[in-house]
């Protein structure tokens, strides 16, 4: 029947399955293509992708990355660069593209969504400056942080700082305005509730307002870690030396596709493992939410 | 006039070109429990949100005297409790939190409750206990740690009104707050007014203050005449032809006249009230019977409870 909820066994089955299969494909298709191109590497086997996460989490050798890099490099008119790349030879690749990422993706979010809310709570509360600010949220909700990617370059360099300033700016504006939303959909009896009870504007705002639209921010953030890492991973790509986004570009370049995939999986894992973090936060912080959703 | 606690002179309000009240006149005294009913769409929590403040009238004005001077109602304030019918908790609470929510807001400010940890713990503390205190006198000391959605519709109600007494606000005011429940339910609930009404009773008997001052709006006619002791009409089926007007100006009062005064442990028999019942049905609700405005008015202003005679067909 449509909307019948099914048992938890039958949920894990029905994931396992899905998984399975997918496993299933992938391995068919790297099976096929090595058995057509035996040094094919672009789909890898499952004892190549191993490698690559051998790969990934050893300090590697510096004669082997420096061919890397140079595969990297040939062809881009830039082979003459390779001490720009320098980061690439030294450290352990994950641990040295992971600390780099998730410190301009958090950042990021975080300035991000503490500028959204703070817009967000002043606009929905207050007409006045709602109606001054939601056109200047609007119109840079509609601009694409990547394609204003050069200006964040010109302005802020290419430093950590320009990674927090692009992924904020890209989220504030959708973050603003839907914070505003959440707020103007806050029960008008409940505010003058919160008036008959002795509460000041700021008081309605604290404890009654914003507890109850925090849920939905902690979801909000969720739903912001895609456009975040979209935005970040893209301007790691063409900007930096370090991070997920160089180095996926890098290794893609020279062919490696045992250890981009891993990369790839281990960047979602991230993404994940924030999801499941902030979930859990909101358990923590609005048991009363779930209640409610149950 | 000094036990006159809230005084609505002259009230009208209207929505652009909907016009809402017209000409409300309402002296409410210090213990009553006042029932407003009207047919749909006639303005009563039109008028119940300008008492409260949150929706001034247009014209006229209404004045609340707690223990002093008046003081025109301009926005709300603490002096009016008030239960809705959606929306009565804060879901982000328990119900002793919510009820202790009030005193939090009344006693302590946010730099205190920042700055000043170890004494807002302790006030904090306290609330807590009156709190649990108030939801136990309500018989709800099971669900203390409650979250709203996890309390019946009747639950939520019953700690609705525990958070608008624990204020001691001077009226309190109840938007039709059993609208949503089953009957069993809703007549718990109205046990509970007369139970504020028979705490009314024993204050008087004692020489003290009545302390509870209740308004309550319900399209209910039986239960506004089983839990108040004064019943107002509001309704558009007035003659307002004879007043002048070319087209209806708003809703006024139609209808205001004492209730049968229940107790607690009463049962409770409709019957017993049948001939108000319908008396109010045929003054407030019968499009085809208008009542007279000159009448009307000579009476509030006397301020005495409105009889139904002389009554007039359109």
């Amino acid at each position: 029947m449509i909307g019948k909820v099914g048992s938890k066994n039958a949920n894990r089955v029905c994931a396992l399955v899905s998984i399975a299969a997918l496993l299933s494909f992938y391995t068919y298709l790297s099976h096929e293509r090595h058995r057509k191109n035996p040094d094919d590497r672009t789909i890898p086997t499952w004892s190549q992708l191993w490698e690559g996460v051998v790969f990934l989490c050893q300090k590697p050798d510096t004669e082997e990355t420096s061919g890397l890099l140079a595969a990297a490099l040939e062809g881009t008119g830039l082979e003459g660069e390779t001490e720009k790349h320098a980061g690439f030879l030294e450290g352990r690749i994950l641990w040295e593209a992971s600390k780099a990422t998730l410190a301009r993706l958090l950042g990021g979010l975080a300035l991000g969504l503490a500028g959204g809310v703070l817009f967000g709570v002043l606009m929905g509360c207050f007409p006045l400056f709602d109606a001054g600010v939601s056109p200047v949220m609007y119109f840079a909700s509609r601009i694409i942080p990547t394609a204003a990617m050069p200006i964040f370059f010109t302005l802020a360099g290419i430093e950590l700082k320009m990674y927090l300033a692009m992924i904020a700016f890209g989220s504030m504006p959708i973050v603003t305005l839907t914070v505003s939303q959440y707020v103007r959909e806050f029960p008008e009896e409940l505010r003058y509730k919160a008036y008959t009870l002795g509460a000041s504007h700021a008081e309605v705002i604290t404890t009654a307002i914003f507890p109850h639209i925090l849920p939905k921010v902690i979801d909000l953030a969720v739903l912001m870690i895609g456009p975040a890492l979209v935005y970040l991973i893209a301007a790691e790509q063409i900007a930096t030396g370090e991070g997920f986004g160089y180095r996926i570009r890098v290794l893609s370049r020279a062919t490696r596709f045992e250890v981009v995939y891993p990369l790839i999986i281990i960047l979602t894992v991230y993404a994940g493992a924030i999801t499941c973090a902030l979930k859990a936060l909101q358990r923590f912080l609005c048991p009363w939410y779930l209640i409610g959703r149950r | 006039m000094t036990d006159t606690i809230l005084k609505v002179k002259n009230v009208s309000h209207w929505f652009d070109s909907n016009r809402v009240l017209h000409n409300v006149n309402l002296d409410i005294k210090r213990g009553q429990v006042v029932a407003l009913v009207g047919p749909s769409g006639c303005g009563k929590s039109t008028l119940l949100r300008a008492i409260v403040g949150t929706h001034p009238p247009l014209r006229g004005e209404i004045t609340m005297r707690d223990r002093g001077e008046a003081r025109l109602v301009t926005s709300p304030g603490r002096d009016r409790g008030i239960v809705y019918q959606r929306y009565s908790l804060f879901p982000h609470l328990t119900a002793r939190e919510n009820v202790a929510f009030g005193l939090m807001l009344d006693e302590t400010g946010i730099p205190f409750r920042l700055f000043c940890r170890k004494a807002w713990k302790k006030l904090r503390k306290n609330h807590l206990e009156q709190a649990a205190e108030m939801l136990e006198k309500m018989k709800l000391g099971a669900s203390l740690n409650k979250y709203p959605p996890e309390m019946s519709g009747g639950m939520c109600q019953r700690v609705a009104i525990a958070q608008a007494l624990i204020m001691k606000p001077a009226a309190l005011l109840l938007d039709e707050p059993f609208g949503a429940l089953d009957e069993a339910t809703r007549e718990e609930l109205q046990r509970i007014l007369l139970t504020l009404y028979a705490e009314n009773q024993t204050a008087r008997e004692e020489g003290r203050d009545p302390p509870h001052t209740v308004v309550i709006v319900t399209h209910e006619i039986n239960e506004a005449i089983f839990v108040s002791d004064r019943v107002v009409g509001l309704s558009q089926y007035w003659d307002w032809r004879e007043a002048g007007e070319t087209s209806c100006p708003g809703a006024t009062i139609v209808y205001d006249k004492k209730a049968p005064v229940f107790s607690p442990d009463d049962e409770r028999d409709f019957l017993s009230f049948r001939d108000q019942k319908d008396e109010i049905l045929h003054a407030v609700f019968d499009p085809e019977f208008c009542q007279s405005y000159r009448e009307y008015v000579a009476l509030a202003r006397t301020g005495s409870a409105r009889k139904i005679s002389n009554r007039s067909k359109r």
